[in-house]
């Protein structure tokens, strides 16, 4: 199946481009998409901790089973608003 | 019909406030977030914001929807700035109407911490003598920001 896997902010700085198309095994979940990028390019290993993932506009987990044709967001620590950060859903590697 | 946008243009705090006009409401609260000059002995000067704007559509709609359904209130509006945004200017701007003063703050608090939890909205720094994006994982990756780099921010 193929999927088309959206980066922003400083992944898409990172990897140069905001979007690409892979291909994945049928039955493949989150976690193997993130296999599979962790695999092209450094910067998902050393961010994985802190990556949450949306497929078609939903945040999903690392078991969620995905389908040909769907958009999944690779998405870094969010900092909307203007003030301090919230950091509940992701992992910190200092405190 | 949902009152909540994301938008590259200037924000007009009143005009969200006519938005969430409503017969029935006895208090407003608003929330406004604007870029604040120094950020962690940073000199900062300028935020820069990236969103993926439909899915940070759909979460203002679901936040909304949820602080409709936990405080008695007439209407609310999130807005969000996408783009550069100057010193002093907003980046994000939240609107409740509510029959009574208690739940509108309420809700409107919860709708500006909500976001920042949830929104798929990324902000980079301006400062002087570098740049930096808004995040942990800025400081995974190394970024050259001094001091601690990601986790602060620039605002109010």
């Amino acid at each position: 199946m193929r999927l088309r896997v959206l980066f922003f902010g400083i992944l898409r700085e990172r990897l140069g481009r905001r979007e690409d198309a892979i291909e994945l095994p049928e039955g493949a979940r989150v976690a193997d998409l993130m296999a599979e990028l962790a695999g092209r390019h450094d910067v998902f290993q050393l961010g994985a901790g802190s990556l949450r993932v949306a497929v078609n506009q939903d945040y999903v987990d690392d078991e969620h089973v995905l389908r040909d044709g769907d958009e999944a967001a690779i998405i870094p620590p969010v900092s909307g608003g203007s003030g301090a950060g919230i950091q509940t859903q992701t992992r910190r590697t200092r405190s | 019909m949902t009152l909540n946008r994301m938008t590259s243009e200037a924000i007009d705090l009143a005009s969200l406030v006519e938005a969430v006009a409503d017969p029935e409401a006895g208090a407003t609260a608003t929330f406004l977030g604007t870029t604040r000059r120094t950020n962690r002995g940073r000199l900062v000067l300028k935020l820069e914001y990236e969103a993926y704007d439909a899915m940070a559509l759909a979460e203002f709609d679901k936040m909304t929807a949820e602080a409709a359904r936990r405080w008695e209130i007439c209407r609310a509006a999130v807005v969000h700035r996408t783009g550069v945004v100057p010193l002093g200017e907003a980046s994000v701007a939240i609107a409740v109407s509510a029959p009574h003063r208690a739940e509108s703050i309420e809700a409107c608090h919860f709708l500006i911490d909500r976001l920042k939890e949830v929104a798929p909205i990324w902000k980079k720094e301006h400062f002087e003598g570098g740049e930096v994006w808004i995040g942990s994982l800025a400081d995974c990756l190394h970024d050259h920001a001094p001091g601690e780099g990601g986790d602060g921010s620039s605002g109010h």
